[in-house]
């Protein structure tokens, strides 16, 4: 039987149990962790709608996770985050704001998806600025695999390119 | 196993219709007959081609899921569900249970928001496997479909062949029309016949046809679900019609934007299929300048030669539609409550599908509240099934009659309908509870008329302003209702009523009301003066229309067959906007689902398709972000004295597949591809 995994949760020690170290990250924030803002779309890491974002050290900057393709078992000491760590009701992060704002999206399934994905476009930015003619084809490095069905991508991007466009050179 | 047929004949040298002539189902077939001869007699120049539309999913992002538990000792089914259709899934998963082991007094369905719908939630079976599946199950259960799942067994859009022959003569003036639709509605009937209805009364799109036929079946198949997907048939007539139009426009030597000018419907000015009148201002002058006017159109020929110097192939199509929204016979609940806090809180039984209704309706609070809602509780069904409507006419009629029952949750149908009936919820609050307890604070009694909200303040000329707070806090200390229910019925007009409200009788654009302390303990107001709309106005079809016109610029790279769609410019009639972003985002969201249903995605219906249970994303190829081109939305203003929004969902959506194939005629040289999806490989073999 495979051993406990320990890792980090938005911040928070957590810790799998060994019969659970077989779940997708997904199924664990689900149904052990009650953090129900990743969505299932597809599960085969076509749809991006369950993209977490991991950290190597608490400095780094972020990588892309797909929670339906991730095992517990591979999570061993990481650094994960998930929507939930981004901001509060009366809080938002600066991304969230700039989607309602925007009207970026509508059934809204898609949102969490983009929204942790942008966000670690975000850092990668912070980390390694690059100019602002080049921010396009950053932004469809970083989510121009995400699927969204009701409004077309459009004001994704634009409510993306609103927060990021300040962190170019 | 079912065929359901519906056709529709009009003759206007016969003063033949649908709507009007009395003995129309005894000369239908003489009439179609006449008609049919005398397009075969080329008496005028006839343009004719065979469609093929494919099986498309609605891919929306959340496979469907739900949870039920049946309670043995209550004999109640509880249930958790995202559906566009909570009224009519109580009323199946109910049925199932009948005659059944397992006693069933009452479904108590929780509905919750849906990840996307586009008709694929509407009338769906999974509320009913669940429902099946529950008093089986040792505890509550919960089912969630994977993707593979929801490719094998969701509603899709049917798979539709069509053939239409057009009549045009030399002068561009379209003499008549014939057409008929197939529509593969799967192995269980959903809402299939009626998408092959609207098919029908969508043939003419926008124009005045004095002869036409239109016949659509829906067919009962051993294969993948056919339903009600955005655009309800809609899509297929204007692709039909829109194509023929730009042949023989080219054909005639005729400028496709006179073409259509000298044809067009106005209101008051030409009928519908059915022999409808045009009720509302179209407005399809004003789309049709704005498009010709485009820089798109105008400097399209330049463009075509400047890319035909790069080794491309270029082209600019022009389309328009004409939508209906709702179904000219539509019921629609709403109740809106104040809490003694002075929050404002919608319930509706419609649905947000990824169409902003959440939002819209959120609105609707605004007009005679004077704040917008702080939340909504959408599908909501028990309060609304509580009153115990009555559709059943009775002389004289019940309380409880009205003329519509509330059907399932079309994208469409939020902006005009739903908005209304919260709007109207919100007015029988004012009349019933604000103003009575404002009367009391100002000691003068005020008529309705004379009041308005301004900066959260009731306000009349002459006495202070009283801020909502304090109209709320003496609504409460008199016990006034703080909750009003309503119900409206839509057949080309509202049906009306006196009620006996709190300031007074009032005539009101809805069919019933109630009043109380919460919307599960409301008594319905006296009602007087029922009226409503005129018995013709169900024999009309369709009365409410959503025009939309637009341009498609396309790139096909001869070298792969590979079509990039470069920009698409939409004008679009949709009345008075609640709230333009989202307009907009409609909008966009259409942009890429024409493209889609056109270029890329198809659901094969063999042991190959999704049918198999092993597709996914892997195989179904949908737009992607860069896919998606540059786009213009020209909203028109609201056509004179126009004051509610129209329904544009789907509008957007309609003109583009026959944009893009006109586009693809036109950097081809005039190859009509009339078989959907036009991929890459069918391009380039079509090119060799």
């Amino acid at each position: 039987m495979s051993d406990p995994v320990q890792f980090t949760l938005n911040g928070r020690a957590v810790e799998a149990s060994a019969q659970d170290s077989d779940m997708t990250l997904l199924e664990f924030l689900h149904e052990r962790q009650d953090l129900t803002g990743t969505k299932f779309c597809c599960g085969v890491g076509m749809c991006c709608a369950c993209t977490v974002i991991t950290q190597s050290a608490p400095d780094a900057a972020f990588d892309k996770k797909f929670a339906c393709l991730t095992q517990v078992s591979s999570l061993q000491g990481m650094r994960i985050q998930t929507v939930e760590s981004l901001g509060t009701q009366d809080d938002l992060a600066p991304l969230q704001q700039a989607f309602l704002e925007n009207f970026s999206f509508q059934c809204g399934y898609c949102a969490p998806g983009f929204l942790m994905a942008a966000t670690a476009m975000l850092s990668q930015l912070k980390a390694t600025p690059v100019s602002a003619s080049q921010l396009d084809a950053l932004i469809e490095s970083a989510v121009g695999s995400h699927v969204c069905r009701c409004t077309g991508y459009v004001r994704y991007r634009e409510a993306i390119r609103k927060v990021a466009l300040p962190l170019t050179r | 196993s079912y065929l359901p047929t519906f056709s529709y004949v009009r003759d206007d040298a016969r003063n033949f219709n649908f709507a009007y002539t009395t003995d129309y189902a005894a000369r239908q077939d003489d009439v179609a007959t006449g008609i049919k001869r005398a397009m075969a007699s080329k008496a005028w120049p006839t343009f004719s081609r065979a469609f093929y539309t494919q099986t498309i999913d609605p891919m929306f992002m959340e496979p469907e899921s739900g949870m039920a538990w049946y309670d043995a000792d209550a004999q109640q089914l509880h249930m958790v569900l995202g559906t566009q259709s909570p009224t009519g899934d109580i009323e199946d998963c109910t049925s199932i249970y009948d005659g059944s082991a397992f006693p069933l007094k009452s479904v108590d369905l929780l509905s919750c928001y849906p990840g996307g719908g586009f008709g694929g939630r509407d009338q769906s079976y999974f509320p009913m496997y669940i429902a099946m599946a529950a008093p089986f199950a040792k505890a509550p259960l919960r089912w969630a479909q994977t993707r593979f799942e929801q490719f094998q067994v969701g509603l899709k859009c049917c798979e539709t062949d069509f053939r239409e022959t057009l009549a045009v003569d030399a002068n561009g003036k379209i003499q008549a029309l014939d057409c008929s639709f197939v529509m593969n509605g799967g192995g269980q009937k959903n809402l299939s016949p009626y998408v092959a209805q609207l098919a029908t009364l969508s043939s003419m799109s926008c124009y005045n046809i004095p002869r036409a036929v239109a016949v659509a079946s829906s067919t009962h198949t051993p294969q993948l679900l056919g339903g009600s997907q955005r655009g309800f048939g809609g899509p297929q007539a204007f692709m039909a019609i829109e194509t023929l139009l730009d042949e023989a426009a080219q054909t005639l030597k005729l400028d496709p934007f006179t073409l259509r000018r000298q044809n067009l419907l106005r209101q008051n000015q030409g009928t519908t299929i059915t022999g409808a009148p045009i009720l509302q201002d179209l407005q399809l002058d004003a789309v049709l300048e704005r498009l010709e006017q485009h820089p798109l159109w105008q400097q399209r020929m330049a463009m075509h030669q400047a890319r035909m110097e790069a080794g491309l192939m270029y082209g600019v199509g022009f389309a328009l539609s004409n939508e209906a929204y709702g179904t000219s016979g539509d019921g629609m609940f709403a109740a809106v409550e104040i809490a003694s806090t002075g929050q404002v809180t919608v319930y509706t039984p419609y649905i947000d599908m990824g169409n902003g209704a959440a939002t819209a309706l959120s609105l609707a609070t605004a007009s005679f509240l004077g704040r917008n809602a702080n939340s909504i509780n959408m599908g909501e069904a028990r309060a609304f099934d509580a009153l115990q409507l009555t559709t059943m006419p009775a002389a004289p009629p019940p309380p409880n009659y009205v003329l519509r029952s509330s059907g399932s949750a079309s994208a469409c149908m939020g902006a005009f309908h739903q908005y209304h009936v919260v709007e109207q919820a919100g007015q029988v609050l004012l009349l019933n509870t604000l103003l009575p307890a404002a009367n009391v604070l100002w000691g003068t009694p005020q008529p309705a008329s004379a009041v308005r909200w301004k900066d959260h303040r009731l306000v009349v000329e002459g006495l202070p302003p009283l801020p909502w707070a304090t109209v709320v806090a003496q609504a409460v200390s008199m016990k006034l209702p703080l909750v009003a229910v309503v119900h409206a019925s839509y057949v080309g007009a509202f049906a009306t009523a006196q009620f006996a409200c709190g300031s007074g009788p009032t005539t009101l654009p809805v069919d019933y009301v109630a009043v109380g302390s919460d919307v599960m303990n409301v008594r319905a107001l006296t009602r007087s003066h029922l009226v409503n709309p005129p018995t013709i106005n169900r024999h009309f079809g369709r009365t409410t229309y959503a025009p939309c016109g637009a341009l498609v610029a396309a790139t096909i790279d001869p070298k792969t067959g590979k079509v990039k769609i470069d920009d698409v410019v939409s004008v679009l009639v949709a009345g008075v906007q609640h709230c333009p972003p989202m307009v907009s985002g409609q909008s966009q969201g259409a942009v890429a689902m024409a493209i889609g249903s056109v270029l890329l995605e198809d659901c094969p219906n063999d042991a190959s398709g999704p049918g198999n249970g092993m597709w996914n994303l892997g195989r179904y190829t949908i737009p992607m972000a860069a896919d998606i081109p540059r786009q213009e939305l020209i909203v028109l203003p609201p056509a004179p004295g126009e004051t509610t929004a129209r329904g544009i969902a789907e509008a957007v959506m309609c003109p583009l597949a026959p944009a893009i194939l006109n586009a693809l005629a036109m950097a081809t040289g005039g190859k009509r591809y009339t078989r959907m999806p036009v991929t890459a490989s069918v391009i380039l073999e079509s090119l060799h």
